[in-house]
């Protein structure tokens, strides 16, 4: 074949790849509804594949069949290779319908997200994710590809500089508790969008790795850029696991022990099992150890004043955080690198106030919600302990309403479900605190109905300020 | 679904980077157009290729240079090693010093075109292997 019909070929395969992937934006079921930002999601992909279809109608007669024609063919990879990219979040965006989601959920915290200065007309595309695990979830490569793809197609769209990207496991559409992790997806976007953030971190993780290498021999190119790479991931995460708690409170700080099973490292005395809490302190290349962020999430919530709110007592999640803040620097290891990897932790140790304070300044305009919480957090037990969902409270001189706030109603229900789930299931003809059925059951109406009165918050106070 | 995001989406981004720079590259050679993101596109490579070479501790930059991920890195150095014997740093400066006659600069573009052709080649088959593509 010759040179001049093999591009033809290879230019019509990829156009007719493009058009599969584009069609399947419209590949949803009948009858379903979907989030606004997910729309617009599919119709920036099908936008750009109809761009990138159009260039390609034209390509194998702009390239010449001389000795540049390498330089000219090799774009039909580059091409084929960000469609493969797109394509992984068009089904799990189309199977996304509002029906399989925590859509009143995602609302509720949007509402907040939106509080802080910069976000205000931020949206979310939400699609399904296979693993689960919310933490892993970072969708903000996926906007800079579109962005460079951009660039070298004519006429193509930026990506919607306000519209991120929320991973949601498949099957946790209807969980309340486990979902109160989806802020942290949220912080992901903000650092990503919020570009001072990282310009103010970068020098900090520049000058602390500096110090901690200092008088050893110089580093290859490629260790320096690991280095960097640990530490900015490490970082980011931090950032975001705080961002999350001032959010929505310490319910991430529940639901982050509850997925990753933290009350491993308990003997069942209630203290540390020290030789199954070794791995939890072990730090990874992507991600920080679970009991270094516990500890973060500890001391962010002392300096909030959620802590003094939860009796220790209570509940053996309580006791993870309360025990993390026994753990020196010494405690935690990474071992990748040999000696590169203790000094990367003697530098990132080094940055975490720097952390805290870069959380401090995106998020002190918000409230943190617990006035509100420490207000009603009583009645909205009361009125879950009873099985009626806590849209509407009295306040104490009847002569006004409450509407509890998704803070208050996520804290007040997980704190329940830590504290008290027994009590109120013996509340309940026929069931019994102590069957793991039950249980099950019961944790699960309070989900619902904690869910029922985040969606009508919602509507009560547009109502209200309507 | 979904495994690795950052290193997959730092190699296709190298990629899409050198791919930008073989476009305005080879319209620059061939029809003399002069792409105003050009002198930024190849300022930045002149840079991460500076930070390539030394052997210091460069920890200093005051905000992460363009390609200085891991991935990065090493797929710009991989795509150096394929062209050993050449001055690419050079060859940037060449095109991008603009006190030089046209006919110079030129002849280093369609020179400098074959280095971003590695890098972008590279790139995109270590993407290839991290999305399971390229699995032997």
């Amino acid at each position: 074949m010759a040179a001049v019909d093999e591009i033809r070929h290879d230019t019509a395969s990829l156009y007719r790849f493009i058009n599969s992937v584009c069609a399947s934006c419209d590949s949803r079921e009948a009858g379903r509804t979907y989030p606004p930002a997910s729309d617009d999601l599919l119709a920036y992909i099908r936008e750009l594949g109809d761009c990138t279809r159009l260039f390609l109608e034209t390509f194998p007669a702009t390239v010449p069949l001389d000795s540049s024609y390498n330089f000219y063919r090799q774009k039909l990879l580059t091409l084929r290779s960000c469609w493969f990219e797109l394509h992984q979040y068009i089904k799990p965006t189309a199977d996304a319908h509002t029906l399989s989601l925590p859509g009143p959920l995602i609302e509720g915290l949007l509402r907040r997200f939106r509080q802080l200065p910069g976000f205000a007309d931020s949206r979310f595309a939400v699609f399904h994710i296979e693993k689960l695990n919310y933490l892993q979830v970072v969708a903000s490569g996926v906007r800079a590809i579109a962005g460079q793809m951009a660039s070298i197609i004519p006429n193509a769209p930026s990506f919607p500089s306000n519209l991120g990207l929320l991973g949601i496991p498949y099957s946790q559409g209807s969980s309340v508790f486990l979902n109160c992790l989806i802020p942290h997806e949220m912080a992901h976007f903000a650092y990503g969008e919020n570009g001072a953030i990282r310009a103010a971190l970068l020098p900090r993780l520049a000058s602390s790795l500096t110090r901690a290498f200092a008088g050893l021999p110089p580093l290859d190119p490629q260790n320096i850029a690991l280095l960097m790479d640990w530490l900015e991931s490490w970082t980011e995460e931090v950032f975001c696991d705080l961002f999350a708690i001032w959010l929505v409170g310490p319910c991430y700080s529940f639901a982050f022990i509850e997925i990753f099973d933290l009350t491993n490292i308990l003997d069942s005395a209630g203290g540390l099992n020290s030789f199954g809490t070794s791995p939890y302190s072990e730090f990874f290349p992507s991600h920080p150890s679970s009991l270094f962020r516990i500890k973060q999430h500890l001391a962010l919530l002392e300096r909030l004043d959620w802590w003094p709110q939860f009796n220790r007592t209570k509940s053996h999640y309580y006791k993870v955080l309360e025990l993390s803040n026994s753990l020196v620097d010494g405690h935690f290891a990474f071992s990748k690198g040999q000696n590169m990897g203790t000094k990367a932790l003697e530098a990132f140790f080094d940055v975490v106030p720097a952390i805290h304070e870069q959380v401090n300044l995106l998020m002190s305009s918000l409230d943190t919600g617990l006035a509100e919480y420490k207000v009603s957090h009583h009645a909205v037990q009361e009125y879950l302990k009873n099985g009626v969902v806590p849209s509407t409270i009295p306040s104490i001189e009847h002569s006004t309403k409450v509407f509890p706030s998704p803070v208050t109603v996520l804290n007040a229900a997980y704190s329940l479900y830590l504290e008290s789930l027994d009590t109120l299931i013996s509340g309940i003809a026929n069931q019994d605190p102590s069957s793991i059925r039950d249980r099950q059951k019961w944790a699960e109406k309070l989900e619902s109905w904690a869910s029922k009165a985040i969606e009508d918050h919602g509507l009560l106070i547009s109502q209200k300020a309507g | 679904m979904f495994p690795d995001t950052g290193a997959r989406t730092r190699y296709l981004s190298l990629a899409l980077a050198s791919r930008k720079l073989i476009d305005s590259l080879l319209s620059f050679v061939e029809s003399n157009r002069q792409d105003p993101q050009l002198a930024s596109g190849l300022s930045q490579f002149a840079t991460a290729l500076t930070l390539n070479r030394a052997g210091n501790n460069l920890f200093s930059t005051p905000n992460q240079a363009s390609f200085s991920h891991y991935e990065q890195v090493l797929t710009l150095q991989d795509a150096l090693k394929s062209l050993s014997g050449r001055d690419i740093a050079a060859e940037l400066s060449g095109v991008l010093d603009d006190t030089s006659n046209i006919e110079n600069r030129r002849k280093n573009a369609k020179s400098v075109i074959d280095f971003f052709y590695a890098v972008e080649n590279r790139a995109l088959n270590n993407y290839n292997q991290q999305i399971g593509m390229r699995d032997n």
